[in-house]
């Protein structure tokens, strides 16, 4: 700081060839003391970083082609059928990390016989494929396999979101097409199993100081990070498991590039203006986040009731919000890897949107309140405000009175954002 | 023609003149609330004499003896007086803004501006454990040791005055952590100029 000052006592001559005291050179030495945000010091230093960039970007780009990039919109059907069915190429397999002794995988990794693995994986399963086979008494049986598979998959991405555990995991998987029942029973399941999954985003947000009084929410996820806690273990057990099924749903090469991708870090956080509000998203250099496939498989699978949509993910227009899905599930993936670089990406996706957004919330009253936008969900508000989306039960129980499922919110509501 | 340009050259004339009379000088007499109470400060305040023989009389805060600059911080705004009493009405009694006391809580025992608030620069160094809850107080939104500054508060700093840098200090902190600079202006009189202009201070 003292270098910042002026000496107030000063001497000078008339004479012009002395010139000025402040002469440019002194000023220059002042600069950058305080140029922490725009000195030119670091215009030149971001060169260099640059470079660094463009040759991580060729670096990751190089095997590109192992890769089966599905980037054609027009699709064929049976293509892509045939691709999920298909057993993956044994090399991927043997680069999958599974560090976690879950006996399934194990079968399923088996690289010489695919579908007695796969068969094997789903054997669990197989009593209620029967009587999804019977109630559906024309289906064939090699369709059956195929719909299982996809459905599965699907179904266990879907879960991803709404955060079940594994009983009713196959409820979602095998129930009829989303019929009214069974989308009012989604609430109860979503608020009573699975304290853990909301716990990584509010242990993270939850400074240790903190002197906010714990709500139950609060102690719920305190408790949950005492060390002799075994639940989270069990939970990121099934986590993998869900993040393999889903590889399977998107086909494995789709989420294996995205969350290469962000492994590298070869992706960044994009403000983007859509419906006159600016947004944020995550976007991979490598590979699209959300394409047209992604968002039509998706979406197929939706409508059909196959899969069982998290209603965090509805806007008020009542779309679906794909590209917060899809933010899940590569964190999930990430996470699932229980590599230390998997666990420190994914929490890097959630600084980085965290640091992004330009969400305003107001203060009223002590509270900090939040305006639905056009084409917000509630998860994605979580995203923004907790870097979570699975953390948008903090802001369902915080505001009781005012919303009572997340897919109910409308544009303009005011919506209590907890600290 | 010539007539023409002759009476553009007179408009002309008659513009420039208008603005040079026009009266820059800000009304010295606001009133706002802040913190659930009315806060007035005017001018020609019956103490200000006492208060600015105070404030002058504190050693400066280096030696050999140094003036602030004149800009705290590249992309930091310096105000004036009359700007300051505009961003007490229109900011800080709009509860989207704050007056903020760099110096520590010895000098502000001396006095302050009404409706300041109290953020000594050392609070703000990276020693200080507690800093993130202060730049959550400030309005900043926190993950892990993340900052989100979109909901921050605009700060106005001020401290005892041109020969102390109390502010600058505090300036420089917040600008370590990313508070914007655009949310954050610089008042260089601080209490010295306050006093001296004779408006009302608070004890």
């Amino acid at each position: 700081m003292i270098l910042k000052t002026h000496k107030p006592k000063i001497s000078f001559n008339m004479s012009p060839d002395l010139g000025p005291k402040h002469t440019p050179q002194q000023r220059d030495e002042v600069q950058p003391s305080h140029g922490e945000a725009v000195s030119q010091d670091d215009q030149y230093d971001a060169v260099p970083e640059l470079q660094e960039d463009v040759t991580a970007y060729e670096a990751v780009e190089a095997p590109e082609p192992e890769f089966e990039t599905i980037r054609d919109r027009e699709f064929d059907r049976m293509e892509w059928e045939r691709r999920l069915t298909e057993p993956a190429p044994a090399a991927d397999l043997s680069q999958e990390p599974v560090p976690e002794p879950v006996a399934e995988p194990v079968a399923a990794m088996a690289p010489p016989s695919h579908k007695h693995a796969r068969l094997a994986a789903l054997g669990q399963m197989a009593p209620r494929e029967l009587s999804f086979l019977e109630r559906n008494g024309s289906m064939l049986a090699v369709a059956g396999v195929i719909g299982v598979t996809f459905v599965l998959g699907l179904g266990t991405a879907m879960w991803l979101f709404s955060g079940n555990d594994a009983a009713t995991e196959q409820q979602a998987t095998f129930s009829a097409p989303m019929t009214e029942p069974s989308f009012q029973d989604t609430p109860t399941r979503a608020l009573t199993p699975d304290m853990t999954d909301v716990s990584d985003a509010v242990a993270q947000t939850v400074a240790p100081t903190e002197k906010v009084a714990p709500s139950g929410l609060t102690a719920a996820v305190l408790a949950g990070l005492q060390p002799q806690a075994a639940a989270p273990q069990a939970q990121q057990a099934s986590n993998a498991q869900l993040a393999r099924k889903a590889l399977e749903i998107l086909g494995r090469n789709k989420i294996r590039m995205l969350r290469e991708g962000v492994m590298a870090d070869v992706y960044d956080i994009e403000t983007y203006v859509k419906d006159g509000v600016t947004r944020v998203r995550l976007r991979t250099i490598n590979a699209p986040l959300v394409d047209a496939y992604t968002s039509d498989v998706l979406l197929k699978a939706m409508v059909k009731g196959q899969i069982e949509m998290s209603k965090s993910l509805i806007t008020p227009e009542g779309n679906v919000d794909v590209e917060t899905m899809m933010f899940n599930l590569v964190q999930t993936a990430l996470r699932s890897d229980h590599s230390n670089a998997g666990i420190t990406a994914a929490n890097g996706m959630s600084r980085k949107i965290f640091a992004a957004s330009v969400a305003r919330t107001q203060n009223v009253d002590g509270r900090r309140v939040y305006d639905v936008q056009t084409g917000d969900s509630l998860a994605y508000i979580a995203l923004q405000f907790f870097g979570n989306p699975m953390a948008y039960e903090r802001i369902l129980e915080a505001n009781p009175n005012t919303l009572q499922s997340p897919e109910r919110i409308q544009i303009g509501q005011r919506l209590i954002i907890p600290s | 023609m010539i007539k023409r340009a002759a009476f553009f050259a007179a408009a002309l004339f008659v513009q420039a003149a208008t603005v040079e009379a026009q009266d820059y000088s800000t009304t010295a007499q606001v009133a706002f609330n802040f913190g659930g109470t009315r806060i007035e400060i005017g001018p020609n305040a019956s103490d200000a004499a006492t208060y600015a023989g105070r404030f002058a009389a504190l050693p400066a805060s280096c030696d050999p003896y140094c003036i602030a600059p004149a800009t705290a911080a590249v992309g930091i705004d310096t105000l004036i007086e009359g700007e300051v009493l505009d961003f007490l009405v229109t900011a800080v009694g709009e509860n989207t803004g704050l007056l903020v006391d760099a110096r520590m809580p010895d000098g502000r025992a001396l006095g302050y501006i009404p409706g300041s608030v109290s953020l000594p620069h050392e609070t703000m160094a990276a020693e200080n454990e507690f800093r993130d809850e202060i730049l959550k107080a400030l309005g900043a939104r926190a993950f892990e040791d993340v900052f989100n500054f979109v909901d921050a508060q605009n700060l106005v700093v001020f401290d005892n005055g041109p020969t102390q840098n109390d502010a600058g200090v505090l300036i420089s902190h917040l600008l370590e952590v990313g508070y914007p600079p655009e949310k954050i202006r610089y008042y260089r009189g601080g209490m010295q100029v306050w006093s001296a202009v004779g408006l009302t201070v608070q004890e």
